[in-house]
């Protein structure tokens, strides 16, 4: 659900296909948000409810990465850049807030239909929404298979990534598809009626779990902090394999904001060194760093003085 | 109630060599102090030996002072050896690249023999 948007160190090329990208996306969870709401209008079923939140959700989350990746390609000056790695946590935060509300929606009126019982789902809304799903679950159960195919093929974060959200889409389709398919079935049961409240509050408390992951990762994300032992010691491992093109270190500052890691190296150079020589080990120890930690800035200063 | 920082650096004198023996945790506490008194040290000597044996951990902080130690010895012309590291160190060292400019020995007796040895040819 969460996008990972201000990692990448190139903005120009990365931004711009990523804003046609989520573009693409953003259209398809339009059209998915016109189907599930008018499902969900024309039926009296609790799951219809929860997949229209649910896709409603997804749109938002789209929406935003999409207007923060929008921001970042047109730039400010860059005068807010230190501010830039903040805004997809705060993102993140406000679909974390309407995920809740989403939740609270779903079992309340779940428990509505539960305790009072006898509601029986109908209209042409099941109808659009199993079409939906049958549609929904040819595509996601096909790109499933074959990013599994692939991911064994070629095994990375990123095909594995996109092997478990296919599924868990799969998965979700065939949920509801079930779902709706046993209120009809066994509409002649009186029990029946508890079949479609049940099943929303499976989808509620999947909203749920994946809200609690968005909250502690953005709240934590969105406190500055110093950078972990593991990212400190890949700074000294960088300065280490450069131990002979400096005079001496004397500082080095680092903190981390959202996605994003500043680190400032405060070095004394020979000083019968040329200015030229010196930029160039400045620049390569920088584009070492930068290479090695993901999502930083690395400034390096000449310095005489410790710098605490 | 504050927790006191546990390092002890006993500085000790052989045959004109300076000998330091780091005992405890070198960390973001107790890596400042320490700084001021080995570099004092280095200052003052050409020749050093850190025994490292009952230093018995070592953070990033504590690696950037021997970065730092390192680098000012290198502007000395001191020489820095360091001996009797323990595994935990030892690993920090390597995966940090530290080993490419670091003088290891493996015992306090090996550092000084091959200190000693170089006091005599000078």
């Amino acid at each position: 659900m969460r996008e990972r948007l201000l990692m990448s160190e190139n903005v120009d090329i990365e931004g711009a296909s990523k804003e046609k990208a989520l573009r693409e996306l953003l259209l398809a969870g339009l059209a998915d948000v016109v189907i599930t709401t008018t499902a969900f209008l024309l039926a009296n079923s609790s799951v219809l409810l929860a997949d229209f939140l649910k896709t409603l959700i997804e749109l938002i989350a789209i929406t935003l990465s999409w207007v923060a990746i929008r921001r970042i390609n047109l730039g400010g000056g860059k005068k807010y850049e230190y501010g830039l790695g903040k805004l997809e946590n705060i993102s993140s935060l406000f679909v974390g807030m309407v995920m809740l509300l989403s939740f609270l929606i779903i079992t309340i009126n779940a428990l509505r239909n539960i305790l009072v019982p006898g509601h029986h789902i109908a209209g042409i809304g099941i109808w659009i929404s199993i079409s939906a799903q049958v549609v929904y679950f040819g595509i996601n159960g096909a790109l499933y298979f074959k990013n599994k195919r692939l991911s064994k093929l070629s095994p990375s974060p990123l095909m594995d990534s996109q092997t478990r959200l296919f599924m868990t889409r799969f998965i979700g389709n065939i949920f509801i598809l079930l779902s709706l398919g046993l209120s009809i079935l066994l509409s002649a049961f009186k029990w029946s009626s508890y079949i479609d409240p049940a099943a929303s509050m499976v989808i509620a408390l999947s909203i749920l779990s994946a809200t609690l992951g968005i909250f502690s990762s953005s709240l934590y994300d969105l406190l500055d902090r110093t950078l972990e032992e593991e990212r400190q010691i890949v700074i000294l491992a960088e300065l280490a394999r450069h131990f002979n093109e400096y005079e001496e270190l004397h500082g080095i500052r680092s903190r981390r904001s959202g996605s994003r890691v500043y680190v400032e190296i405060y070095l004394e150079f020979d000083p019968e060194k040329k200015v030229a020589e010196v930029q160039g080990v400045i620049d390569r120890l920088r584009h070492s760093i930068e290479e090695k930690l993901q999502g930083s800035r690395v400034s390096i200063a000449m310095t005489t003085q410790s710098v605490s | 109630m504050s927790k006191q920082p546990n390092l002890d650096i006993v500085h000790a004198e052989h045959e004109g060599i300076q000998v330091l023996h780091l005992t405890g945790r070198l960390d973001t506490v107790t890596s400042p102090d320490a700084e001021n008194r080995i570099l004092e040290v280095i200052e003052n000597g050409d020749l050093i030996v850190i025994n490292l044996k009952e230093l018995v951990f070592i953070s990033s902080s504590g690696l950037r002072l021997i970065l730092v130690i390192m680098k000012r010895a290198k502007k000395k012309q001191a020489r820095v050896i360091f001996s009797a590291a323990g595994e935990h160190v030892l690993k920090l060292f390597e995966i940090s690249n530290f080993l490419e400019f670091l003088e290891l020995a493996e015992t306090l007796e090996e550092a000084l023999e091959r200190a000693v040895a170089d006091v005599r040819e000078r």
